[in-house]
């Protein structure tokens, strides 16, 4: 990757205290076009570079640098555009565009431009700032990388994000009718989450927003955990930690109980929770509120109780409704969850173990007898991808009726197998 | 493969070559008839190849191992070992059992040799082996034989490792090859469909003139008929696609755009099978779920336990221990603070991000370069 990795330090070029606003933003937002995205092309004239050398100070000529690095539109004189920034998608509090490199046009990467929301006029959105710090420090093959960070005008916050262009696993769990997926495949799709995650843990870092529409899918294949708006790292002891972080779905009881002292265990039931619904392709536990969650929690795992997670009564929040169910046995999972195999679902109940003490680490997720077994897990390459839709059917049409492709292997002629005889 | 001079073994013919085949009607043992017996059948021993029938195998070993009714043969047999051979040349059927035994034996392949060279040569040496073990005078095969038992006696381990692996490849291909014809059968059914339907289609144009006309569309009555064909063209083609060769006659389609994405196919194949050759015994690796990944720290031990008083409260306090919250990892933390920084250099660290960051695969996919060019010039 040509790109350097060089990323701004939140507090050099972001939390830039100064209200008079430099000479030179002014020059750029003259410039800016009609949509007010300020053109960062090659209009932008050499001598500039001279120039505001001398007016700006250090943590805005790197700002600049980097800036310029990445191309999210481009003009030529007439304002025609030449490249478009599409929209790959607006959230609550940002919006995601397409842009490129501009020493290396091929080379797509995602920005992510944080809107300046009203809560946090002074300084940055937490979330962004939790993205920049924990992401600068992860590099690894399941976790999206932050190629840069800059800021544009207004002081907006620009992430500027591998892009990822194969949708996230949520797509392909929802999508029933045209994609297709079996046990191997759910092998390696939770291999590497569980490697993202303990990746994170092991860098003391809580995700604390694990779902499916979290896990992006790189154009080869690989996923990748994003959005790490809700992360922290592990907090110190007597630090208390807030409850309300996980996407309600996907929160283990702990958190629903108010807990303020947690550990990594609370991402593990998260990721166990993504491994049933990839297997039955439905949100396994979805309450609409948070009782309502507990309350589905009791049935569909059992109730947590003093026998089984001793002290439970104590934590703030601590409320069961109606009877007590007992935890749910092996043979219980196995009707629903049995196309993993045992070993898989040895695995699935030990990350929905109610007691965050004995519910099982990412490390030990690794270590399990699963991974050896029969599937192994499928090729990054050869998953299923969002909708081979279109593209895959007009190839198939183009194809003669049943033939398959010639792979390699059924060209070469096979060995007489006198061992098999019999 | 050069075989050993063949005159030579026509004359060495020896013990285990009486009758060469399993006869068809009279039992040579107690010459029963096939006549008076519809249901005969003759089974013989691996330990000499002498056929008998059913019955003589009953009479003469089910009261345990006896020797071998046939003259001048001295071998002690069991019933067990008793078959139905496969091949009526019983030539031919030692030889594949001697075969099977050395291949279970000699079962390396290709991938275990530096070169194909190599690998050639240790087969020429195998199929010495069996060549003698099958047709070689008494002395070969008993050498033969003594070759074969201490390879097997010092190599067992490797042996029994490549018969998983070869296990293994085995039961992948036959997966494969159930999905390649479960998707044939599919294509195929697809195809069936569709054909159908494109045939109802066509088959609904005179109805649909008919109507045209009873509507009073404008135009003359060929006039209708044509547009109606040219929807129905354009239908069939949508539902259809190329292959089906429609009786419309789909000549509009320039055949240049056909051949064109044709060939498009097949170079996408050709990539497809490089790359597929460049993990290929990617199914026959164990999976490493750690990715081949070790973070374990490498400075310092981490122990279970740091005794700190200031950490005290946080075990056993009910709020910190019951939802979860673990001394360890804290301590885990403060170790790796401790350390962090240690041993690092600049030089190295410059050295790692530049091949680290990502996933170079999934920045190349992400490639995209025809577009914005075209656009550029446009």
């Amino acid at each position: 990757m040509a790109v350097s990795p060089v990323v701004m330090h939140p507090t050099d070029a972001l939390q830039n205290p100064r209200p008079v606003s430099s000479p030179l933003k002014n020059a750029t937002s003259a410039q800016a076009s009609s949509n007010g995205t300020p053109v960062v092309a090659s209009t932008v004239p050499n001598a500039a570079t001279g120039a505001q050398a001398t007016s700006l100070d250090l943590a805005e000529q790197l700002n600049e640098e980097e800036k310029r690095k990445y191309v999210k539109e481009l003009r030529c004189a007439n304002s025609r555009p030449l490249f478009e920034g599409k929209k790959l998608g607006e959230g609550t509090y940002a919006n995601v565009y397409l842009g490129f490199l501009k020493s290396d046009p091929t080379k797509l990467v995602a920005i992510k431009k944080i809107k300046i929301q009203k809560e946090y006029t002074e300084g940055m959105a937490p979330d962004a700032v939790r993205e920049i710090k924990h992401l600068q420090e992860l590099s690894h093959p399941n976790i999206i990388t932050l190629h840069s960070v800059f800021s544009s005008k207004n002081q907006n916050l620009n992430l500027v994000l591998e892009f990822l262009p194969l949708g996230d696993l949520e797509m392909l769990i929802r999508d029933t009718d045209r994609v297709r997926y079996g046990a191997a495949d759910i092998k390696a799709w939770m291999g590497m989450l569980t490697r993202a995650v303990w990746f994170c843990h092991e860098n003391f870092v809580l995700h604390r927003d694990i779902k499916p529409n979290n896990l992006l899918i790189a154009a080869d294949g690989e996923v990748k955990l994003a959005d790490f708006g809700l992360a922290r790292s592990f907090s110190d002891p007597y630090k208390p930690m807030t409850a309300n972080v996980i996407t309600r779905w996907y929160r283990p009881p702990e958190l629903l109980f108010g807990a303020k002292h947690y550990s990594g265990a609370v991402d593990i039931w998260s990721v166990g929770l993504v491994f049933a619904e990839l297997i039955i392709r439905t949100p396994y536990i979805a309450g609409d509120t948070e009782l309502r969650q507990i309350g589905l929690i009791c049935t569909a795992i059992g109730t947590p109780t003093e026998e089984n997670w001793p002290g439970v009564t104590s934590l703030p929040a601590y409320t069961t409704e109606g009877e007590i169910h007992p935890v749910r046995g092996r043979d219980y999972y196995m009707s629903f969850f049995g196309t993993v195999g045992t070993e898989g679902v040895d695995l699935l109940m030990k990350t929905l173990i109610l007691d965050p003490k004995k519910r099982i680490t990412a490390l030990g997720m690794l270590q399990h007898e699963w991974w050896n077994q029969d599937p192994k897990p499928t090729r990054k390459q050869d998953l299923p991808k969002k909708s081979g839709g279109q593209d895959k059917v007009g190839a198939d049409l183009k194809r003669r009726p049943g033939v398959v492709e010639d792979d390699k292997t059924s060209k070469v002629a096979r060995k007489l197998d006198f061992g098999a005889m019999k | 493969m050069s075989r050993k001079q063949i005159t030579s073994t026509a004359t060495v013919r020896s013990s285990a070559e009486p009758s060469s085949q399993v006869p068809t009607d009279i039992c040579p043992v107690c010459t029963r008839v096939r006549y008076l017996n519809k249901d005969m059948e003759f089974l013989i021993n691996p330990e000499c190849y002498h056929p008998m029938c059913t019955n003589c195998v009953s009479n003469i070993f089910g009261k345990g191992p006896a020797q071998c009714p046939y003259a001048s043969c001295t071998k002690t047999l069991r019933q067990r070992g008793f078959r139905t051979p496969f091949f009526k040349d019983l030539r031919v059927e030692r030889e594949v059992d001697v075969r099977r035994r050395v291949q279970a034996v000699f079962n390396m392949t290709p991938e275990d040799f530096v070169s194909l060279r190599d690998y050639n040569d240790y087969l020429q040496q195998v199929e010495d082996l069996t060549f003698d073990l099958v047709n070689g005078d008494e002395a070969d095969q008993r050498n033969a034989e003594q070759k074969l038992l201490a390879y097997e006696q010092k190599h067992k381990e490797d042996i029994e490792k490549n018969k998983k692996k070869g296990r293994e490849a085995d039961s992948l291909r036959r997966q494969r090859e159930a999905a390649e014809a479960e998707a044939a059968r599919q294509r195929r059914l697809e195809e069936q469909r569709e054909e159908e339907r494109a045939r109802a289609e066509e088959a609904s144009i005179n109805a649909e003139v008919m109507e045209a006309l009873e509507r009073g569309e404008p135009g003359t009555a060929a006039e209708i008929q044509a547009r109606i064909i040219a929807q129905k063209r354009a239908r069939v083609a949508e539902i259809a696609g190329s292959h089906f060769p429609s009786l419309l006659g789909n000549t509009t389609t320039a055949p240049g755009s056909g051949s064109g994405s044709d060939t498009l196919l097949s170079i996408r194949g050709l990539k497809d099978k490089n790359k597929r050759d460049e993990d290929a015994d990617y199914y026959l690796r164990p999976y490493d779920a750690f990715a081949g990944l070790d973070l374990k720290p490498t400075r310092y031990e981490l122990r279970d336990r740091y005794d700190n008083p200031w950490l005290e409260d946080a075990r056993t306090r009910d709020d910190h221990r019951v939802p979860g919250y673990s001394a360890h990892e804290y301590e885990a933390r403060a170790m790796f603070d401790a350390f962090a920084g240690l041993g690092v250099f600049i030089a190295d660290e410059k050295e790692d991000a530049q091949k680290a960051v990502g996933t170079a695969a999934a920045a190349e996919g992400a490639k995209v370069g025809g577009k914005i060019e075209e656009d550029v010039f446009a």
